[in-house]
């Protein structure tokens, strides 16, 4: 049974397939898919993705260096839920399902995923599945008013000829394997570093993925109860209890 | 002075002067393995969308802020992208500066972001150039999720 609390912190939930297809998505697949789905998510809208290369090499010839700027965009598609807290991206051989704050609970959420999922799979009928992943990531403020970080998260760290209470900007990430090496669990922990003095604000971001595309595709729902499993065993051990205060007030 | 020789390319993902954790982020992700590349969430993709205004010169004011507003307003993501050339276009290569607007008093906790653009021209030809914005590019966007994306303008 999930564990469940009164105000639970996670900013976003998402789960991402990404599949290996034969060509190009059509129109008429993504309007398939769209058709499964729309029910769920009935607000369609385009996303957008840019970024900007920038590439310093040196002219041999000259001995200076030259600076070259690309600017790379490319549109998406994404269907959202009428309250828009849940969303789908529709990407070529990449969809993810996405839930913001305030998260309700895995049993609304995972149905959901095994819709999006399953329409897909009829939609456009992949190859394979090249990776799934289940990402949580958390937002967890706590007063900065003697703050000390081994109360509020069971993770050790430290540097011994430095004092914990005068610690003030935290980044910890780590990536472990699981389930024998099928799997993987990349860990963030991340102060952030904001203009409220009042308080301390912490990030805490948990990718599970599968690592190696070995996954046939009846085998996924089962994957992603696991995956969901596996987190919420590594989120409990990592927050304390003073933590877990927080999130049943 | 400090002079940097480079004798291969290099890709600057993330330019000097970034404090935000994100950068390192960005750093982490491109270092680890290709097996490791994360799930792309809402909050990489608002990174990814504040570094791109960063790139064009955009200063970003209380990016947490911001940040968690651009989380719960998802759709104005893509029109963000558009915003630089748009005012490049009509201010010339003028200073930037996105933020948000709360009134905690007013309903529904109103909130609103902004580009504030800093310009040295007059106050009625500004004024004009920023009518002639509105009209020509953001009033004609028929989406809801564009109406919380406002302009305004500070005079050097």
């Amino acid at each position: 049974m999930p564990k469940t609390y009164r105000n639970p912190p996670i900013i976003e939930a998402v789960c991402e397939f990404r599949f290996e297809l034969s060509g190009k998505p059509s129109e008429k697949q993504i309007a398939t898919f769209y058709e499964k789905i729309k029910s769920s998510f009935p607000v369609s809208k385009k996303g957008k993705v840019g970024s900007i290369e920038l590439k310093v090499e040196s002219d041999k010839s000259s001995g200076k260096n030259q600076m070259t700027h690309k600017e790379n965009f490319y549109d998406f598609d994404q269907y959202f839920s009428q309250d828009e807290k849940y969303s789908v991206q529709l990407d070529g051989g990449r969809v993810s399902i996405h839930r913001i704050k305030p998260y309700i609970s895995w049993t609304d959420f995972s149905p959901l995923i095994k819709l999006v999922y399953n329409s897909y799979i009829k939609s456009f009928t992949p190859i394979k599945v090249i990776r799934i992943g289940l990402r949580y990531v958390n937002g967890i403020n706590f007063p900065a008013e003697q703050f000390i970080f081994s109360d509020y998260f069971n993770v050790k760290f430290s540097f011994p000829s430095l004092v914990e209470k005068n610690q003030k900007s935290i980044f910890i990430g780590s990536v472990f394997e699981q389930e024998k090496g099928r799997d993987a669990i990349k860990v963030q922990l991340v102060e952030k570093q904001g203009t409220q003095v009042s308080e301390r604000a912490f990030v805490l971001d948990f990718d599970y993925f599968l690592t190696t595309p070995f996954i046939t595709s009846d085998k996924v729902e089962k994957w992603i109860e696991e995956a969901h499993n596996n987190l919420e065993e590594v989120f409990e051990s990592v927050v304390s209890d003073k933590t877990r205060i927080l999130f049943d007030k | 002075m400090t002079t940097a020789t480079m004798d291969k390319s290099i890709d600057f993902l993330t330019p000097n002067g970034f404090s935000r954790p994100a950068s390192f982020d960005v750093i982490w992700d491109n270092i680890l393995s290709k097996n490791y590349t994360q799930s792309r969430s809402f909050s990489s993709d608002i990174t990814n969308a504040l570094n791109f205004l960063r790139k064009k010169g955009v200063e970003i004011e209380d990016d947490i802020s911001v940040e968690d507003f651009l989380t719960n307003n998802y759709g104005m993501l893509a029109y963000l992208y558009d915003v630089p050339k748009k005012v490049f276009d009509y201010f010339g290569d003028v200073p930037l500066k996105f933020s948000l607007f709360s009134d905690p008093d007013g309903q529904d906790n109103f909130q609103q972001v902004f580009f504030e653009i800093q310009t040295n021209l007059s106050p009625e030809k500004a004024n004009e150039k920023l009518s002639q914005l509105n009209r020509n590019w953001l009033l004609k966007i028929e989406d809801k999720d564009i109406y919380s994306l406002n302009f305004s303008l500070n005079f050097a």
